[in-house]
C-alpha cells in the first residue's frame, strides 16, 4: 500500500449526506443496475438525487466505458474562419463520475497520453478532463470476460483517481489520489473519520479475494509469456487469418473499447460558418487507410484485424512503454461472433508459424 | 491554448494549370507557415474536409506558399473547381522534412515521378539556396506522357545551372517529344551509390518501389535512400491512426523516411 496517500473512513450514511452537498456543485454520474449490468446515470439536481436509488459502489465495471466522458463519439473541435465560430465551451458544470474501476483508470492512462501529449494537446479533452472528478472503487465481483490479471493488472485502482472507495461492511475507506481529491475532502472534513488498522486489513483481504477470483476465471487462458511478447513474435501466424474470418466488422469492440482512440475529422457548413468535428473511427473499416488514388495498405480484413492488436501491444508499447489494453473484456462481451481475445493470444502462443499471411 | 485542428485562412492568389489534372495553387496564408522542404500541410476545402500536401515552393519564400495538387478524389476535385481570390484553409507544417544536414558535402540524386516532383521542387529550391554545400545535384524525372510533366519551364531553367543535371523521360512520347522514352527506372542506369551520394525519391507507390530496388542495385545503401511516403491522413499530428505504417505515424515520424527505417514493415508501397 503506498504510504504517501491519505486514507479516511466514511460511513454509508455520511456518504449519502455528502452526495446531497456535492450534487449542488457537480453533475454526478452514478452506476445503476439494469438487468444485472451497470450503466452510468446522471444525477444533476437534489430532487433527482432524492428520487434515485443509491449508486452501486462495488461489483464490477460499467458496460459503457468512461471514454465518452472525455472524447465524445462526435464533437465540435473547431470552426472557421471567424473567432466566434472557433469557440469551444462544452462544460457548464463540473462532473463527478462515481464507480470507475481499475480497468477504466488504466485505460485513462492511454487516452491521457494521446490527447494531452505536449505540443499537440487537445483543448477539448483538457477541458473535459479538468472538469471531471474521478471517484473509483475496488471491484468486489467480476464478469466472465474480465481479464485484467492476465495483463499483470489487478481489480482495484492504484492510479489516476481523485478518490478511491474500498467497500467495507460499515462504510468505505476513501483513499485520496490527487491534490484535487485532497482539497475536496478537506472542505468536507466533518463527514470523514480516521481509519483503523482493522479496516486496512479488511481492504487488503477483500482485494486479495477479488484478485484470486479474476485469476481463477482466467486459469484456462493463462500463458507464461506476456501478451505483447506473444503478439510481437507471431506476426505471420495463421491464427490471425482463422480468427479474423469470424469478424463481421460490426465495430462494436472498437466503440466500446476504452483504449481505442482512432478518429476522423469532418467539416460541414452551417449558415455562415464552417464547423469541424472529430468523430470516432475504426481501423477495421476497409477504407480506413485507403488513399484517394486507390492504394490500400491493409486491403484484407485479416491485415486490418491483426493491425489493431499489434498496435495495442507492440507499436503503442514501443512508443510509450505500456499496452493500450486494460483487460476489461468489453470487446469479448459485445462481439456478436464471440471472438475472445484471450483465446486468440493463447492460440498464438501455442502456434509455430508455418504458413502466414503476406507481410 | 492553441487548437491543433483550427485551420488558418489562405486566400488563393493564383492557379497555374500544370497538366490536364494537376494544378498549382499559389496561396497567401494569413499567418506565415514556416515549413522545411518535405514537411506537409493539411489543406481545407471549406465545408468539406482536408487532405495533406507537401508544399512545392521554396521554404525561403515567406509570403507565398505553393501546393501542386492532382485531382483524384473528393477534396481535390473541390479544390480544382475554385478560382483565384477564393479562400481555403491551411494547417501545419507537420512531420519531418528532408534532413539536409545528412546531404551536406554529398551528391544529391533526386528521382521524381509525375506529381511526385512537387515536394522535390521544394527540396531543389532549398538546395539551390546553398548550392555550394552540394558537389552535384542530379534530377531524374519521369511522367506518363509529355502532357503529364509538371514544372516544364522550371526543368529547363534548372538544367542550365552549374552542377545541376536534369534528365527527363516519359513512358509514352508524342509527336512533339524528342527526349528519352521509357519508365523513370530506365534513366537511372548510370547512377552509382557510395558513401558520398544520397538519393531522394517521390512519386506513385509503385514507382517508388521499383526505383528503390533499382537504386539498391546501383549500390545505394538503404540509409541513403530517402522516401516521401503518402498516406490517408486526418489529424496530421499522430493521433487519429489513419496514416500508421507499422509502428510509425507517417504524419509525425515521416513523411520522409529512409528505406532502412521502413524496409521491414508491412505493405510499405501499397
Amino acid at each position: 500500500m503506498p504510504d504517501n496517500y491519505d486514507i479516511y473512513f466514511i460511513s454509508r450514511d455520511n456518504l449519502n449526506r455528502l452526495w446531497e452537498k456535492l450534487v449542488i456543485e457537480f453533475n454526478l454520474y452514478f452506476l445503476q443496475d439494469f438487468e444485472g449490468q451497470l450503466f452510468y446515470q446522471l444525477i444533476d439536481s437534489p430532487e433527482r438525487l432524492r428520487n434515485s436509488p443509491p449508486p452501486v459502489y462495488d461489483r464490477f465495471r460499467s458496460v459503457i466505458s468512461m471514454k465518452a466522458f472525455f472524447f465524445l463519439p462526435r464533437q465540435k473541435v473547431g470552426g472557421y474562419f471567424s473567432p466566434e465560430s472557433s469557440s469551444l465551451s462544452p462544460v457548464s458544470r463540473p462532473r463527478m463520475i462515481v464507480g470507475l474501476k481499475a480497468c477504466d483508470l488504466i485505460a485513462l492512462r492511454t487516452l491521457d497520453q494521446v490527447f494531452l501529449e505536449e505540443a499537440t494537446e487537445e483543448p477539448l479533452y483538457r477541458i473535459y478532463r479538468e472538469n471531471t472528478f474521478l471517484i473509483s472503487s475496488d471491484c468486489t465481483d467480476s464478469l466472465e470476460v474480465c481479464f485484467c490479471t492476465l495483463l499483470g493488472y489487478h481489480p482495484y485502482p492504484d492510479q489516476r483517481f481523485d478518490w478511491n472507495l474500498s467497500p467495507l461492511k460499515e462504510g468505505f475507506l476513501v483513499e485520496v489520489g490527487s491534490l484535487q481529491g485532497a482539497k475536496l475532502l478537506n472542505s468536507y472534513q466533518p463527514f470523514f473519520r480516521n481509519f483503523s488498522p482493522d479496516q486496512i486489513t479488511s481492504r487488503e483481504e477483500n482485494r486479495q479475494l477479488i484478485q484470486n477470483q479474476v485469476m481463477q476465471r482466467n486459469r484456462d487462458f493463462f500463458i507464461s509469456r506476456p501478451y505483447h511478447e506473444v503478439i510481437k513474435a507471431n506476426f505471420e501466424s495463421r491464427v490471425w487469418e482463422e480468427k479474423s474470418q469470424e469478424c463481421i466488422e460490426c465495430i462494436a469492440c472498437i466503440h466500446t473499447c476504452p483504449t481505442c482512440y482512432c478518429f476522423f475529422l469532418s467539416d460541414q457548413r452551417l449558415f455562415m460558418e464552417y464547423q469541424r468535428f472529430q468523430n470516432w473511427d475504426a481501423c477495421y473499416y476497409a477504407g480506413f487507410a485507403r488513399v484517394a488514388g486507390g492504394a490500400n495498405p491493409r486491403a484484407l480484413m485479416v491485415e486490418r484485424w491483426r493491425h489493431r492488436y499489434v498496435h495495442k501491444f507492440d507499436y503503442y508499447r514501443d512508443r510509450y512503454g505500456w499496452d493500450a489494453c486494460s483487460g476489461c473484456g468489453r470487446c469479448i462481451a459485445v462481439c456478436p461472433a464471440k471472438i475472445d481475445m484471450r483465446d486468440t493470444i493463447k492460440r498464438l502462443s501455442q502456434e509455430h508459424s508455418l504458413t502466414g499471411v503476406r507481410k | 491554448m492553441e487548437n491543433p485542428y483550427q485551420p488558418t485562412e489562405a486566400p488563393i492568389e493564383d492557379i497555374i494549370e500544370e497538366t490536364p489534372n494537376i494544378k498549382t495553387f499559389v496561396l497567401r496564408p494569413r499567418k506565415p507557415i514556416e515549413f522545411q522542404a518535405g514537411q506537409f500541410v493539411q489543406i481545407t476545402a471549406p465545408g468539406w474536409g482536408e487532405a495533406p500536401f507537401t508544399p512545392s515552393s521554396s521554404p525561403y519564400e515567406k509570403e507565398r506558399l505553393e501546393v501542386t495538387i492532382m485531382q483524384v478524389g473528393t477534396v481535390t476535385s473541390i479544390l480544382h473547381n475554385l478560382y483565384p481570390r477564393e479562400v481555403i484553409g491551411i494547417r501545419g507544417p507537420y512531420g519531418k522534412g528532408y534532413p539536409l544536414e545528412k546531404f551536406y558535402g554529398k551528391e544529391v540524386v533526386i528521382v521524381g515521378g509525375g506529381v511526385g516532383l512537387a515536394p522535390l521542387r521544394s527540396l531543389l529550391l532549398t538546395l539551390f539556396e546553398q548550392i555550394e554545400k552540394f558537389p552535384r545535384v542530379r534530377l531524374r524525372y519521369g511522367a506518363r506522357s509529355p502532357k503529364d510533366l509538371v514544372y516544364k519551364n522550371s526543368l529547363k531553367e534548372w538544367s542550365r545551372r552549374e552542377n545541376v543535371e536534369v534528365v527527363t523521360t516519359v513512358d509514352m512520347g508524342d509527336e512533339t517529344w524528342t527526349g528519352h522514352v521509357g519508365l523513370v527506372t530506365t534513366i537511372l542506369d548510370d547512377l552509382k551509390g557510395n558513401a558520398n551520394t544520397v538519393a531522394v525519391v517521390c512519386g506513385p507507390p509503385i514507382m517508388m518501389r521499383f526505383v528503390t530496388l533499382k537504386l539498391l542495385d546501383c549500390n545505394f545503401s538503404s540509409e541513403n535512400i530517402f522516401l516521401s511516403l503518402e498516406k490517408n491522413m486526418s489529424c496530421g499530428i499522430g493521433k487519429c491512426g489513419h496514416c500508421m505504417l507499422g509502428k510509425y505515424y507517417v504524419c509525425r515520424d515521416g513523411p520522409v523516411f529512409t528505406y532502412a527505417q521502413i524496409k521491414d514493415l508491412p505493405a510499405i508501397f501499397d
